[in-house]
């Protein structure tokens, strides 16, 4: 093993609350990453700066109409891949700082990784 | 109140390797704040995961970007090991650090003549390259190819490297780090490059913590962050410290990576040193099943692989997260308020490699 | 004032020195021996066993086996070397010349003709046959007569080979 990962499973509700004591203990957001299976699992991978600690928190949504707070007003840096995550993956996060509205990534397909057609091989 | 002015930088500037679009809002040739805009490479390389098999996705993987791409086949072969549970031999840990150190120095001479041809010192761009042509030789006498390697396989690494070539590698290097040093030379004390990048664009240690940096940026700024510090592969049986600047301006930033240079022929050394006996490959038997996060250090800091596997030879999901997406809030905060002069320093400062941005 | 001229001393030594460009394409490019230039196929060892066709990430090289040809896109293959690395007969090489560049995209095409498999012994009877043949024409008739005796029998035994094969 490289490094021991550590996964934890949250609600929606907490996410604001865990993170913000993430904040206040030095850590710093790593990325946010979705994978598309029967549901959409949302990743937000932590690291500790000064013991290269990782900690991740998985949340579970629904594959359509899903919601998220936005936590750029803890970290400002989650903006870019909070408008990743609505461009392809179509989920609804209010609150983002810098929002672009869906035009961060120039594409013709919308939600492209969340369509079951492509996400699946098919097309 | 005076005027503003939104003026376009990118996609196409002189200055860029690849594109990307900035909305510069400008108050008198001041950049107030800067709007990025990317999207112009995004081919949804992620999505291949569900077409081409794991063992098919090195080759993938390794050409989301031409500059950086031997570590993108380390980090995800990685992924899928852990994944799989294998131990690969020790020998293929040693020779993918071997190539992937030598990558590390084959993208800081290019980055050092991208920004040499930043501020107009062409004939510093010129030399810089010819540098990295060197380089390039040595690659393609081990693997067979100049920019994409073919040398990473999921259970190890394709190819071998035997001692008479090692030894011939090591005399090359030494002159590639006689020719490299004259150039270092001018990088660290010529009055033009000291006078166009000291104090631009600087970061503080604590706005470079809270946005994110990583790499170069991030280790300009006095963070000591470097993921080889992991121990991933052969990195926990070499002898390294991270190489840190405190001023945190495009002049540190260089610096930075001139040292690292020296740094990553030192550790090629050590490897040539240390270099066990053995096998290059273990068979691969079955499928990935599981996930897993491996960090690895890119030359432009820190990138992180997400490999989802479900048992088929298709993985489930694949993911990467490279350093100039983490470094594109960090380059935001640096321009509010800089010239509109300085912006193309500022923007090539941060290393950006866009292919590997929007995979 | 020393600081200024840093990189003097390497452009003069540069100015002296032949250039480090080389005049390619008339000087031609530095190649090694595992220089992944271009894949070729030798179409005499070849079986059409499509195990390449398989293999291949970004589908270059097709085979029909019913047609007998073995076809490859030298500006889609991406060198990877899985086809050379799996071709079990061995005809598929690696050379270490780049394919050469061309106005439009073409498809290289070679006709792969299957050997037949036929017993040793064919060759040797269909050689004396003929060889035969052409004595019998010359010969007077009982000479020939008994000539004919031993091809005769040659025949029925090659026939009962193919009988037995079948």
């Amino acid at each position: 093993m490289v490094e021991q990962q550590e996964i934890i499973a949250i609600k929606v509700n907490d996410l604001l609350g865990k993170v913000s004591i993430l904040k206040a203990d030095g850590y710093r957001l790593v990325q946010i990453c979705c994978t598309r299976t029967d549901k959409l699992t949302v990743d937000y991978t932590f690291d500790d700066a000064k013991k290269y600690k990782f900690l991740d928190y998985r949340i579970e949504l629904p594959l359509e109409n899903a919601e998220l707070p936005s936590i750029t007003s803890i970290y400002l840096a989650a903006f870019i891949y909070e408008n990743e995550l609505h461009d392809l993956f179509g989920i609804k996060i209010d609150g983002i700082a810098i929002d672009f509205g869906g035009k961060f990534y120039r594409i013709d397909e919308k939600q492209p990784f969340n369509n079951p057609k492509i996400a699946n091989g098919e097309v | 109140m005076s005027k503003r002015t939104i003026i376009p930088f990118g996609p196409q500037h002189p200055v860029l390797p690849e594109p990307i679009h900035l909305d510069l809002v400008l108050e008198d040739e001041v950049v107030v704040e800067a709007i990025p805009n990317v999207g112009f490479i995004h081919r949804g390389l992620e999505l291949l995961c569900k077409r081409k098999s794991f063992t098919d996705m090195v080759l993938v993987a390794e050409r989301i970007c031409g500059i950086c791409s031997m570590i993108h086949g380390v980090g995800f072969c990685q992924a899928t090991e852990e994944v799989m549970k294998l131990e690969i031999p020790k020998r293929a840990e040693f020779l993918r650090v071997f190539w992937g150190e030598l990558s590390r120095i084959h993208s800081h001479i290019l980055w050092l003549g991208l920004a040499a041809d930043a501020i107009g010192f062409e004939s510093l761009f010129m030399h810089s390259w010819r540098v990295r042509e060197l380089v390039l030789d040595i690659f393609e006498e081990t693997t067979g190819g100049r920019i994409i390697f073919d040398v990473c396989k999921v259970g190890g690494v394709k190819k071998d490297i035997d001692d008479s070539t090692l030894q011939r590698i090591m005399k090359q290097l030494t002159e590639v780090e006689t020719e490299y040093k004259k150039l270092a030379d001018v990088f660290i004390n010529d009055y033009t490059i000291v006078h166009r990048w000291a104090n631009i664009g600087t970061l503080s240690k604590e706005d470079a913590h809270v946005l994110g940096a990583v790499g170069p940026c991030a280790r300009a700024s006095g963070l000591v962050q470097d993921m080889r510090q992991l121990g991933y592969g052969a990195y926990k049986n070499l002898d390294f410290e991270p190489v840190i600047e405190t001023a945190g301006d495009c002049y540190a930033r260089a610096l930075v990576r001139v040292k690292e240079v020296y740094q990553a022929l030192d550790l090629m050394r050590q490897v040539a040193n240390k270099l066990p006996k053995g096998e290059t490959e273990v068979k691969v038997v079955g499928f990935p099943e599981g996930e897993f996060f491996t960090r690895v250090e890119q030359p432009r800091g820190e990138v992180i692989y997400y490999v989802k596997g479900n048992g088929t030879k298709f993985l489930e999901r694949f993911r990467v997260r490279t350093p100039t997406f983490a470094n594109i809030p960090p380059l935001v905060h640096m321009l509010a308020g800089c010239d509109l002069a300085d912006v193309p320093a500022i923007v090539i400062a941060i290393d950006p490699c866009i292919s590997c941005t929007e995979r | 004032m020393s600081d200024f001229l840093k990189m003097s001393k390497t452009v003069i030594e540069w100015v002296c020195k032949k250039p480090f460009c080389k005049m390619y394409p008339v000087v031609p490019g530095k190649v090694y021996d595992k220089t992944r230039g271009c894949v070729m196929n030798d179409a005499s060892k070849c079986t059409l066993c499509t195990l390449c066709d398989k293999k291949c990430p970004t589908g270059a090289i097709k085979v029909d086996r019913t047609g007998g040809t073995w076809e490859i896109n030298h500006f889609q293959c991406i060198m990877c070397n899985e086809c050379v690395t799996n071709c079990r007969p061995g005809s598929l090489t690696m050379e270490n010349k780049h394919a050469a560049p061309a106005a439009k995209k073409e498809v290289l095409s070679m006709n792969v003709e299957l050997k037949k498999p036929t017993p040793k012994p064919a060759p040797k009877a269909e050689e004396t046959k003929a060889a035969k043949k052409t004595d019998t024409k010359t010969k007077t008739k009982p000479a020939s007569k008994a000539e004919k005796k031993p091809e005769q029998t040659k025949a029925k035994k090659i026939k009962s080979k193919k009988d037995e094969k079948q």
